[in-house]
Order: structure tokens, then C-alpha cells, then sequence
């Protein structure tokens, strides 16, 4: 009991500013504006709340579609709903036109965006490492990644024929200036004072590139791949519209459209989307594990 | 054979600065960074340069560097002019310069990889520099898991992985807080002594320059030239006592007013 007896008087002098006593009288009034969790600007918020957002974004999507498909089309073909573009995608896959279409496609993608990935890291690090490079390259590159690639495609007609050779080509030149640009924005940002130490180390120039200039590129040259790949089917797709392909995505979108086939056309551009997210995925899983130290 | 040609002409050791001029051009103008700068560090000497900033004295260490060409005057080592960049002056700069990729045995490596040392030997030199600096247990960690001064102490044992015949130091612990910075200062102090290195070490601090340095040179801005030389009138053995000496005090004021009437 003594104990208990003792604190008041221990805490006398530390209450004495919050004593109610000397509170003042006027009305609570609070300072600054309280925000809410869901609109801070760039504030963080919960990971449970960020999945059922998600969530909840593709539900909302998926709803406007079904709206669409059964109220403002009234049911007629023009907008297929989310299971009859199910059936048609099906469909595709069971006759095997979806597998041949896209390996054609895929095929197209992978060399033309080799070749412009190829050419742009060469080109690019060249770029960001040599003034001399960039000042003899800037204005060619500034002025022909203006001139609109799919405009070259009579051009490449003429030239290459109705073959593979054409289509790959629009994918290279569609997006090599990308690529390029940057990429060498990605060397560009390797802080002088590395390349510097890596000099007073004893490198010479070509163990800089090697070792220094490449490995802290790397991983914003995935990304850049990453980025761009959206672009090489743009490129593909109008390739297989105008050069007369026989088959792939882009030509079967075409056929499907002569024939009406509107949910065949809503599944191939799913299928679209679904390539495109996988790939997306990929590369940054490849960056992530080969460049662990730039994890963000 | 004669006695003469036994002789010949025996070239000063150490690093030699004389009559450094360093002109930038900035928009047309000509802007003098560097005036005529005389300087010398002798072989295992710890010498500090300070400076308000903007005095031109991370430009002096990057010209004896090889980073910068000299616009007029000498610069050379033991006789040698400097043309580039080597092995032979190691570098620690202010900002980390690690390369965030390779583990910490392997950035103290990298000097020793340019050199084509056998992989053997090159494991038997980074175990005994990450011994010197006190980070063994973290030979296989990387940069962004270690603290602002343990990244400085890691380039400074990749610095001194190839034996340089100087050290330089510019601002290396500018970017640490008060603390770590002191026991820096100790760090370096004790690494100086235990590796007999010779060190050129760049500072705004005059505290850090007295403390270290045996000789400082104060440097004045607009454009760079030497104010001052300093002797320091301690040993090379000193404790963090000397920072109370009446000494210490005394030229830790001569050097504020000096460099207060130099920008003034």
C-alpha cells in the first residue's frame, strides 16, 4: 500500500502540464487536414487492400464487357460475351490454327526483335560510352526514328518481297530507335566515379566496357527489352495485315474479321494480352534473378 | 667502367607538384581552378589538403590521378610524369563507388583481376586486406548490405589491393555522419600504420586534416592555390587525445582564420 501511496506524489510535478485544470476551455478543434488511406498521394497502402483492388479492377472490367455483350448489343454478334469468346478461343485451339499462328508469329518476333535488341545494345552502348559515337550518330537516328515505320512497309515490298524478310524487317525498324535511345540512356547512367575507380584499379578501356560499363546496364537493358516488346507487336501485327502473311495471330485477326468471326477476333486479342503479360513477366523475373543487386 | 656513369641522375622519390595550373572552360570563359600549385608527399608520409569547397582540391587529386591533364606545370612520381590513370595511385572518392554486382571480396579483387595475379595468390591478398579493414566477416556479402562507412572501408582495401606506391583520398568519409566518421579517422589512422602506405587525403575539415596529416596544406579558393603549409608537431602515433592538445587547438584556428581571410 505504501507503494501505491507513493506515486501521486512521485508524479505531482510530471503531470502538471496535461492537469485538466489548466487545460483550456475553447472547442477541440484539430490542426491539418486528416487524409484517407485510399487517396494519399503515392501513400502506401495495405497488401490485402492492394489484391482485393486488384481483384476488384479486372471484376469491373469483365462486368462493363458482359454489359456490353448483353444490353447494348442486345445479343447479336458485335460484342461476343466473355463465354463465347471463351468458345471461339477454344475453338482455335482445337483445330490448331492457334498453335500454328502464333509459333508463325512468334518466330517473326523473335528474330526481327533479336536483331533490333542486338543492334540497339551494340549501338546504344556505343552511345552512351563514346561522345564521339553519339555526336556522329545523334542527328541520323534523331531524324530517321521520326519517319514512321510502318510507312516504310510499300518500301519493303518492293525491296524484300512478300516473304519472312519484310515482316521481320518493319519489327527491326519499328523498334531499333527505341532500343537504341535507350539503351544508351541506361549507360549513360553508370556514375563516372565507378568508371573512374575502375581506372585507378588498373582497367583499361575494354575491361571497363566489359566489366563495369555492362554489368550495371544489364539489368536496365532487360528493361528496355521489356518495354519495347509491346512495340515489335505493333510492328507484327501490321506486318502480317499488310505483307501478306498466310498465317499468325495478325493474319488470322484479318480472316476472322472477312468472315465476321467477331468472337474468334476477341479471343485472338486476348490472346494478345495474354502473351504480352507473360513475357512481361518473364523478363522482369530474368532481371530479378540475374541482377539481384538491383532489386528494387 | 666509370664512377660517373654508375651515377646516374637519381630522381626525387615520392609525388612532386610543381607549378599545377588547371583552366576549365565553362561557356566560352576560361575559369582557373587550380594557380600554380606546389606540393610534395614524400614516401610513407600521410599528407591532408584542406579547403573550403570549390577550392580546387578534388581537382588537384584527380589530375595526380591521371583523371584530369594538367593545363601547365609538373606533375610526376618518383620522376615518372603521369600520362593516365593506374594502378600504381589507388582512389577512394566520396561518393560509394563499389560496384553493387560483386560481393565485397570480389570488389577488392577487381585491382588484383586487372593485373592477371593468379587466382591463389589474389584470394591470400583480399583475405589479408579485408583482415586489415576488419570486414572478414563479410567477404561474401554485397555493397547495398553494408553501412555508408563499412562501403568506405571496402574501398579503401580495393584501393590498396594492388599496392599502390599513393593513396588518394578524396573526402571519403564526406558522406558519413558525425560518429562514424570519427572512428574512420581511427580506422584510417590505423590502417596508415599497419600498411606504411603513403596517403594524399582531401578534406573540408580541418579537424580530420590536423588529425590525420603530418603535413596539411591549406588550400585558398577563387582560384586554387596553397595558403599555408603545416607541419603537424605530433608523432605518427597518436590517440584522439591530440584533438584536446592546446597545439592542436591553436592551428585548428590559425587554419579557420586562414581559410575565413581566403574567401573573405
Amino acid at each position: 500500500m505504501t507503494t501505491t501511496a507513493a506515486d501521486p506524489v512521485a508524479d505531482a510535478g510530471a503531470t502538471r502540464i496535461g492537469d485538466p485544470a489548466r487545460r483550456t476551455r475553447r472547442p477541440r478543434r484539430g490542426r491539418g487536414r486528416k487524409q484517407h488511406a485510399l487517396f494519399r498521394l503515392r501513400g502506401d497502402i495495405p497488401l490485402s487492400l492492394r489484391i482485393a483492388l486488384g481483384v476488384l479492377g479486372v471484376a469491373a472490367v469483365f462486368a462493363l464487357w458482359w454489359v456490353a455483350a448483353t444490353a447494348w448489343s442486345g445479343g447479336s454478334f458485335l460484342v461476343p460475351t466473355p463465354t463465347e469468346t471463351w468458345d471461339a478461343g477454344v475453338e482455335l485451339y482445337r483445330s490448331g490454327t492457334l498453335w500454328t499462328d502464333f509459333e508463325a508469329s512468334a518466330e517473326r518476333i523473335l528474330w526481327g526483335y533479336a536483331i533490333s535488341m542486338g543492334v540497339g545494345v551494340v549501338v546504344g552502348v556505343g552511345i552512351g560510352s563514346f561522345r564521339s559515337f553519339e555526336a556522329a550518330s545523334e542527328a541520323s537516328i534523331g531524324f530517321l526514328r521520326y519517319i514512321p515505320a510502318t510507312a516504310l512497309t510499300p518500301l519493303f515490298l518492293i525491296w524484300l518481297g512478300i516473304d519472312e524478310a519484310p515482316k521481320i524487317a518493319l519489327i527491326v525498324v519499328g523498334t531499333v530507335f527505341f532500343n537504341i535511345l535507350m539503351t544508351a540512356d541506361v549507360v549513360r547512367s553508370v556514375p563516372l566515379d565507378m568508371i573512374n575507380s575502375a581506372y585507378t584499379l588498373g582497367a583499361g578501356r575494354l575491361r571497363v566496357l566489359r566489366k563495369v560499363v555492362l554489368p550495371h546496364s544489364w539489368p536496365g537493358i532487360v528493361d528496355v527489352a521489356r518495354i519495347n516488346l509491346a512495340a515489335a507487336w505493333l510492328m507484327l501485327v501490321v506486318a502480317e495485315l499488310s505483307a501478306g502473311a498466310q498465317e499468325g495471330l495478325g493474319f488470322r485477326l484479318a480472316r476472322a474479321q472477312r468472315f465476321y468471326q467477331v468472337d474468334t477476333m476477341f479471343a485472338i486479342l486476348i490472346v494478345f494480352g495474354v502473351i504480352g503479360v507473360s513475357t512481361d513477366l518473364g523478363l522482369r523475373w530474368l532481371r530479378n534473378v540475374t541482377a539481384k543487386w538491383a532489386r528494387p | 667502367m666509370n664512377a660517373v656513369a654508375m651515377t646516374p641522375e637519381v630522381a626525387p622519390r615520392g609525388l612532386h607538384v610543381a607549378g599545377l595550373v588547371k583552366d576549365y572552360r565553362v561557356r566560352r570563359a576560361s575559369r582557373r581552378a587550380l594557380d600554380g600549385v606546389d606540393l610534395h608527399v614524400d614516401p610513407g608520409e600521410f599528407v591532408a589538403i584542406v579547403g573550403a569547397s570549390g577550392c580546387g582540391k578534388s581537382t588537384l587529386l584527380r589530375v595526380v590521378a591521371g583523371l584530369e591533364e594538367p593545363s601547365a606545370g609538373a606533375v610526376d612520381i618518383d620522376g615518372d610524369a603521369i600520362l593516365g590513370p593506374g594502378p600504381d595511385r589507388g582512389m577512394v572518392f566520396q561518393s560509394y563507388t563499389l560496384f553493387p554486382w560483386r560481393t565485397v571480396a570480389e570488389n577488392v579483387a577487381f585491382g588484383l583481376e586487372c593485373s592477371s595475379m593468379p587466382r591463389k595468390q589474389r584470394k591470400a591478398r583480399v583475405e589479408e586486406l579485408l583482415g586489415i579493414v576488419g570486414l572478414a566477416a563479410y567477404a561474401k556479402s554485397l555493397p547495398n548490405e553494408l553501412s555508408g562507412g563499412m562501403r568506405q572501408r571496402v574501398a579503401i582495401a580495393r584501393a590498396l589491393a594492388p599496392s599502390p606506391d599513393i593513396l588518394l583520398l578524396d573526402e571519403p568519409f564526406g558522406a558519413l555522419d558525425a560518429q562514424t566518421r570519427r572512428s574512420m579517422q581511427e580506422f584510417l589512422h590505423t590502417v596508415w600504420r599497419r600498411t606504411e602506405s603513403t596517403i594524399l587525403f582531401v578534406t573540408h575539415d580541418i579537424d580530420e586534416a590536423l588529425y590525420l596529416g603530418q603535413r596539411v596544406y591549406v588550400l585558398a579558393s577563387h582560384p586554387g592555390r596553397v595558403r599555408t603549409v603545416i607541419e603537424v608537431p605530433f608523432g605518427a602515433s597518436r590517440g584522439p587525445a591530440v584533438k584536446r592538445d592546446p597545439r592542436f587547438l591553436d592551428l585548428r584556428d590559425e587554419i579557420e582564420d586562414l581559410l575565413d581571410s581566403a574567401d573573405g
